[in-house]
C-alpha cells in the first residue's frame, strides 16, 4: 500500500464530480437519498477546497424543487419529506451561503411539528422515533437560529434517557449503543448545551476501544472497522475532548489505505468498492485529525468551521488552507 | 459500498454485476411510475379516494424488494393500508391485509436486514393490533440466530416484548440463551443490563435479592473470560456490574458485602492473570477493583493503589494504542493522592493561615 500514504485529493474531487452522471445499480438505488448524497459530496469538496467548481444556482434550484408544501424536504424531487433530508438540504444551503433562498420559519414549523410530548422527534408524519431525528431537529433549528421553537430541554432529556450501561446511546430508550447513534446524541447534546448528560470518561473509554489493531475504528464491540466510524467515533471524541485517547496516526493511515488510488473515492475497508458516503467520512475524519491541506470541520454541525462561523457570526470565508 | 470488493480496471465484472444491471433497468422503469401515482394520491388525499389497485400494490412491493430503502414507497403502503382498512369490516380480511404487509417486510429484510424503513413498517403494522405477537417472537428467534448482533432485530424484539407485556424476569432468559450460544454477543449483554436494572428497581425488590443477583451475574460473566479473555463484550458488562455493586454502598449490610465481593473478584482476576499474564482486560479490571477496594478500606489503601499503578503502567506498553487513556488514569491517581496530601497539609497549617489573616 505504498502509494496510499498520501491523500489523492484530485482523484477524490474528480470521483465526487462524476457521481451525478452515473446510472448503475448503486446510483439508482441511492436516488431516494440524493439530498444526503449531495450533502456528503459537497461537504467533502468544500473540505478539500473545491466547492467553487460546482454550479451553485443549479443545485439550489434543485433543492428548492425537493421542498414539500409542509416545509420539509424529500430525499429527491417528488419523494416524501423527511427530517433527514431536511437537515441535509439546510446544510447544503449553509455551504453555499444561500439560507436566504428558503423560508426558515416554514422549515422550523415542519420540524417543530415532529416533536412528541416526551421530547423525542418523529422522522416524518408516520411517527418513527429515533435519536437520529433528535440530532437532525436540533442541528437544523440551530443553523436556522430557531432553537427556541421547540422544547429544547425536553428534547435533550429524551436523548439522555437513551443512555446505556456503557455510557453510549441508542435509537430509543433501551436501544443498544452504536457509534453512529452516539454521534447523533452527543452532537445533539453539544448543540443543545446539555453535555452534562454525557459520562465523558466512561463513553470516551468505550469509544477509544473502538480502535482495532489495523488502526481503524468499529461501531460496536467485536465488529469490523469501517471508515464511516472515523467520523462518528472521532467527532464524538473531539466534542468530549477525549480524542487523544486513540492513536490518531494509525487511524489516518487506515483511512488513507481505504482510498482507491486509481478511480478516486474512499471505501469502508481497504480494497472494497468506494462510495460517496465513505468518501465524505474519510475526508471529514482526516480533517478532524488535522491532515494538511484540508479545511477544519466542526464536529457537531458536520460542516466546515468557516461555514458554521459564517452562519453564526456572519464572518467572511477563510482563505483556503495551503 | 459496505463490504463489497472493489472492481479493478480491466477486471471482468462479477456475475452479480449483470443481475444488478438488470435490476437497475427495472428500478428505473418502476420508480417514475410509482412516484407519479404517489403524488396523485398525495395531492388528492382529502376527499378523493385513491384507487390503490392490486396492480399498484404489487408493483410497489416489487419496488421495495429491489430497493428496501425507498422510504416513500413504504409511506405509500401505509396510506394504502389505512385507506383499505377504513372500508374493510370483516376481521379475517383485515388480518389478511396486515399479514400481506408483514410478508412484504420479510421479503425486503431478506434483501437488507438492516433497513430502518422495513423494520419501522413492521412495527407500524403490529401497532394495528391485527397480528400474532407470538409469531413475531418465532421469526425473531430465527433472525437473531442468523445475525445475533442485528440491533434492529433486538430493538424490534424489545418492542414486541413490551407490547406483549412480558415481565423482565422472563425476558432476561432470552439473553441468557443468546449468551450461552455465544458469549461474545454484546447486544445480548446490553439488553441484559437494561433488564437487570428494571428488575432491581422494581418496587419491593429487597436489597438481599439485588445482591444475590449481582453475585450470580459476576459468576455468569466470568465464564466468558476463561474462553477468550480478549473479547470485549463481557468486560464492559463486568465494569457495569462493579458500578452497580458500588451503588449499593450505604444500604444496610452492604459495606461488609462489598468487601466480600471485591476480595472474591480481585482473587478471580489474579487467578486469571496467572493463566493469561498479558491479558489487557484482566489487568485493567484488576486495577479498577483494587482502586475501589482502596477507597473503602483504608488499611490496604497504599498497597492497593501501588499495585493498581503498576498495572496501569504495564498496560501502557501492553496496549500502546490506548496508552493515553492509561496515562490519564495514572495522572488521576497522582492528583487524588496530591489532594489527600494537601488536605493534610491544610489541617496542619490552619493556625498559621489564621495568623497571616490577622496580621
Amino acid at each position: 500500500m505504498a502509494d496510499s500514504e498520501e491523500l489523492h485529493l484530485e482523484k477524490h474531487v474528480d470521483y465526487i464530480k462524476s457521481l451525478d452522471k452515473k446510472s448503475d445499480f448503486d446510483a439508482v438505488a441511492m436516488e431516494h437519498l440524493r439530498m444526503s448524497g449531495a450533502y456528503w459530496g459537497l461537504t467533502a469538496l468544500d473540505i478539500m477546497g473545491r466547492l467553487g467548481d460546482m454550479n451553485v444556482d443549479e443545485i439550489v434550484a434543485w433543492i428548492l424543487k425537493c421542498q414539500d408544501e409542509c416545509g420539509g424536504f424529500g430525499g429527491n424531487y417528488q419523494h416524501d419529506p423527511h427530517i433527514l433530508y431536511t437537515l441535509s438540504a439546510v446544510q447544503i444551503l449553509c455551504l453555499f451561503d444561500r439560507l436566504d433562498a428558503v423560508d426558515g420559519d416554514k422549515i422550523a414549523a415542519y420540524i417543530t411539528g415532529l416533536q412528541n410530548e416526551d421530547g423525542s422527534f418523529a422522522g416524518d408524519e408516520w411517527g418513527e422515533v429515533d435519536t437520529r431525528f433528535s440530532y437532525c431537529a436540533i442541528c437544523c433549528l440551530s443553523l436556522l437560529k430557531r432553537l427556541d421553537k421547540i422544547d429544547l430541554e425536553k428534547a435533550c432529556d429524551f436523548v439522555a434517557r437513551c443512555k446505556n450501561f456503557d455510557g453510549g446511546f441508542g435509537c430509543i430508550p433501551g436501544g443498544e449503543s452504536h457509534a453512529g447513534q452516539i454521534f447523533c446524541c452527543v452532537g445533539a447534546l453539544a448543540i443543545g448545551g446539555a453535555l452534562h448528560h454525557v459520562d465523558k470518561d466512561l463513553l470516551g473509554w468505550w469509544l477509544a476501544e473502538r480502535q482495532v489493531k489495523s488502526g481503524g475504528l468499529n461501531g460496536r464491540p467485536e465488529k469490523l472497522p469501517d471508515v464511516c466510524y472515523s467520523w462518528w467515533v472521532l467527532a464524538s471524541l473531539v466534542i468530549m475532548d477525549r480524542v487523544h485517547w486513540i492513536d490518531k496516526k494509525k487511524l489516518a493511515q487506515f483511512i488513507l489505505d481505504c482510498q482507491d488510488p486509481e478511480g478516486g473515492g474512499i471505501s469502508d475497508r481497504p480494497d472494497d468498492a468506494v462510495d460517496v458516503f465513505h468518501t465524505y467520512f474519510g475526508v471529514a475524519g482526516l480533517s478532524l485529525l488535522g491532515y494538511p491541506g484540508l479545511k477544519a470541520i466542526d464536529p457537531a454541525y458536520a460542516l466546515p468551521v468557516d461555514v458554521v462561523d459564517r452562519v453564526f457570526y456572519g464572518q467572511k470565508k477563510q482563505p483556503p488552507v495551503s | 459500498m459496505h463490504g463489497r470488493p472493489r472492481q479493478r480496471p480491466g477486471q471482468a465484472p462479477s456475475p452479480l454485476h449483470h443481475q444488478e444491471q438488470a435490476y437497475a433497468v427495472e428500478l428505473q422503469k418502476l420508480m417514475p411510475q410509482f412516484l407519479q401515482s404517489n403524488r396523485t394520491c398525495w395531492v388528492f388525499d382529502v376527499g378523493v379516494v385513491c384507487s390503490y389497485s392490486a396492480e399498484a400494490m404489487n408493483q410497489n412491493a416489487r419496488l421495495l424488494e429491489l430497493n428496501p430503502e425507498f422510504y416513500t414507497a413504504w409511506n405509500y403502503r401505509k396510506r394504502a393500508v389505512e385507506e383499505i382498512l377504513g372500508r374493510e369490516t370483516d376481521e379475517e380480511a383485515r388480518k389478511g391485509i396486515a399479514q400481506r404487509e408483514l410478508d412484504v417486510v420479510v421479503r425486503a429484510l431478506r434483501v437488507n436486514h438492516k433497513c430502518y424503513g422495513a423494520w419501522y413498517h413492521r412495527k407500524w403494522v403490529i401497532g394495528l393490533g391485527l397480528s400474532s405477537l407470538d409469531a413475531e417472537l418465532v421469526l425473531l428467534k430465527k433472525l437473531l440466530r442468523l445475525d445475533g448482533r442485528n440491533f434492529h432485530g433486538w430493538d424490534y424484539r424489545r418492542f414486541i416484548v413490551k407490547t406483549k407485556g412480558v415481565p423482565p424476569e422472563e425476558a432476561i432468559l432470552f439473553t441468557t440463551d443468546k449468551i450461552n450460544e455465544n458469549f461474545s454477543n454484546y447486544s445480548a449483554w446490553h439488553n441484559r443490563s437494561a433488564l437487570l436494572s428494571e428488575i432491581s428497581k422494581k418496587e419491593g425488590t429487597e436489597i438481599n435479592r439485588v445482591q444475590a443477583m449481582l453475585e450470580d451475574e459476576y459468576d455468569f460473566v466470568k465464564n466468558s473470560f476463561y474462553t477468550d479473555p480478549d473479547d470485549q463484550s463481557g468486560w464492559f458488562y463486568y465494569c457495569w456490574l462493579l458500578e452497580q455493586t458500588i451503588a449499593l454502598v450505604g444500604t444496610p449490610g452492604s459495606d461488609v458485602w462489598l468487601m466480600k465481593v471485591l476480595d472474591k473478584e480481585i482473587e478471580a482476576c489474579r487467578e486469571l492473570l496467572e493463566l493469561e499474564s498479558n491479558s489487557k482486560w484482566t489487568k485493567l479490571t484488576l486495577a479498577r477493583l483494587l482502586l475501589t477496594h482502596a477507597s473503602y478500606n483504608t488499611s490496604s489503601r497504599k498497597s492497593d493503589t501501588d499495585e493498581a499503578r503498576t498495572h496501569f503502567e504495564e498496560l501502557c506498553s501492553l496496549d500502546p494504542t490506548h496508552r493515553e487513556y492509561y496515562q490519564y488514569q495514572l495522572s488521576m491517581l497522582s492528583s487524588k493522592e496530591l489532594i489527600k496530601d494537601r488536605s493534610s497539609l491544610t489541617t496542619q497549617h490552619e493556625g498559621s493561615e489564621e495568623l497571616q489573616l490577622k496580621s
